[in-house]
């Protein structure tokens, strides 16, 4: 593949969290990936290069054979510059895992970017559908047709009990895991998130912090999804997370009513400082952006600032990310020049 | 001056650190200067290595060659035969991430199905009941008409038969369920 069709990939804004699907702006992303392997061959973590790429070859023939509508783009990753894989991995379409090794593995992703097959991960194949607010149940819908057409081509090591077997027993059964991305600012303020978050493990479901660790995430993103792949049929496995985030939901609406009630002037304060900062600051890091844009965000939700819509917003949360500065800028950037870079992006967004 | 770690790259970072008393300097490059940060996310395929006791096994798994210690150092398997090889010493650490459970959802209908307990639970159920027999004759019958598609690469049709197979194995699902509640509610009474 030429650099520059490989640029068409790495160039193109992250179609699902741009696109504002949730009217309540709170759910960014939904994320599904299978795991699937082929039946009497080693795993990707036995299998030298050659083996490696031979095995790939074969899953990118079947790809393009038996689903040609996804006008799949294959990139080896192999070819990918630093910054590339950076963008790739921003945009959730790589894993740091398939980076570790590159040689004998592929990138498969269809013309929308919506699904994507990584192949020889930790396993064979990693199939995943990302599309933007909560939707779920219609991304299983597409990745379950992805897994049947392939599975008419590919053997899929099975077995009756265990159900699709894996590389690692945590992915047994279905090999489905689900993730939803949130954006929850009012239940960070108010002090929420711990309790809530506790609860999570109990009802076999897991939470990450995005751009930051723990309930300490500075961007207010949180990726929830679920632990455990055996013995629960998808749409359970998919019904339980989706109720379970719209619980989430109608806590963080009710946190941002309080923030009404009780913190008005306080919650305008923070939210027009997060403007002008964005605004005109000439060194920004990447913390730093990221807090005021979840700032600016649940300004723009609560309906207390205009100077920016939902669309340039989550463009710019993606765009401040160190690897889209470098592929902006064609070059690598010392830690001085991101922040000059970052400030000259998000002052742009509000100059008009 | 070159990285005192790896001894390629040129050193980027100076550390200076005191271990029992005694300073040790290094003078670091960027990438591995970062390799020692890399700590803050848990390794959960430890979960499933550490539970062997100490790794004194010789089993190797004849699919892949991938012995128990080997699995005890990354926690990935090496392929799916793996399962059977170590079978004894898996399904306890399986059952004790995913619970006790038997895999639902989604089944594979073509091929070779990796070899577990045979056919699903309920056959000999199939089987005393005439309509349901037949069904799942049937569903066989399909089945073998759904490998042979596969073989020759009919996929379309293959996708057809697939289909039907679905369809029946939800009728036959629906019966069974039926026919349990019946049952049940049977001996409650």
């Amino acid at each position: 593949m030429s650099r520059a069709e490989i640029e068409k990939i790495t160039n193109l804004p992250y179609a699902a969290w741009v696109e504002p699907h949730d009217s309540r702006q709170i759910v960014l992303s939904s994320r599904l990936r299978l795991a699937r392997n082929l039946a009497g061959r080693p795993f990707p973590n036995r299998l030298d290069d050659t083996a490696a790429a031979a095995l790939a070859q074969e899953v990118a023939d079947c790809l393009s054979k038996l689903t040609p509508e996804n006008d799949w783009q294959l990139l080896r990753l192999d070819d990918l510059l630093q910054a590339e894989k950076g963008v790739l991995l921003e945009k959730h379409l790589l894993s740091r895992d398939i980076l570790q090794h590159t040689p004998g593995r592929l990138l498969a992703v269809n013309g929308l970017q919506s699904l994507a097959v990584m192949i020889n991960e930790e396993d064979h194949l990693r199939m995943q559908v990302i599309l933007p607010g909560l939707q779920l149940a219609a991304g299983w819908q597409q990745l379950s047709v992805l897994d049947d057409k392939l599975a008419l081509g590919l053997d899929f090591a099975y077995d009756d009990k265990l159900g699709f077997l894996t590389s690692c027993p945590s992915n047994l059964g279905t090999g489905l895991r689900a993730s939803v991305m949130l954006h929850l600012p009012a239940l960070h303020l108010t002090n929420k998130l711990d309790g809530i978050f506790r609860q999570l493990p109990q009802v076999g479901l897991t939470v990450r912090g995005v751009y930051g660790e723990g309930s300490q995430s500075l961007s207010g993103l949180y990726q929830i999804s679920n632990q455990i792949s055996l013995g629960y049929s998808e749409d359970d496995i998919i019904s339980r997370l989706q109720q379970l985030v719209e619980e989430i939901i109608a806590n963080e609406m009710q946190a941002r009513e309080w923030l009404r009630q009780n913190r008005l002037l306080w919650l305008q304060d923070r939210v027009g400082r997060a403007v002008g900062v964005l605004a005109n600051a000439w060194l920004l890091s990447s913390g730093e952006a990221m807090e005021h844009i979840s700032m600016l965000r649940l300004g723009l939700a609560m309906g207390l600032c205009d100077s920016i819509g939902y669309q340039e917003l989550n463009l710019m949360m993606l765009s401040v990310q160190t690897p889209f500065l470098q592929v902006g800028a064609s070059k690598e950037l010392n830690e001085f020049e991101r922040d000059q870079f970052r400030a000259a992006l998000t002052r742009r967004f509000f100059s008009k | 001056m070159l990285c005192t770690k790896c001894g390629k790259r040129p050193a980027a970072v100076h550390m200076k650190q005191r271990l029992n008393g005694q300073e040790i300097e290094e003078y670091l490059c960027e990438e591995c200067a970062e390799s020692l940060w890399s700590f803050g996310t848990l390794d959960l395929n430890k979960l499933f290595s550490s539970h062997f006791a100490a790794p004194r096994s010789t089993l190797t798994c004849p699919g892949c060659g991938m012995s128990l210690a080997d699995f005890n150092n990354s926690g990935r398997l090496g392929c799916s035969q793996c399962y059977q090889s170590f079978a004894s010493q898996l399904l306890p650490i399986i059952n004790k991430f995913h619970g006790v459970k038997r895999h639902v959802g989604k089944v594979k209908l073509t091929g070779n199905s990796g070899g577990g307990e045979g056919p699903a639970a309920s056959e000999a159920q199939l089987l005393q009941n005439p309509e349901l027999a037949n069904k799942n004759y049937e569903k066989l019958a399909l089945q073998r008409q759904l490998n042979e598609l596969v073989a020759v690469e009919k996929f379309e049709e293959a996708a057809a038969v697939r289909d039907k197979i679905r369809a029946l194995e939800q009728e036959i699902n629906a019966a069974l369920t039926a026919l349990e509640t019946e049952k049940r509610a049977g001996e409650a009474q």
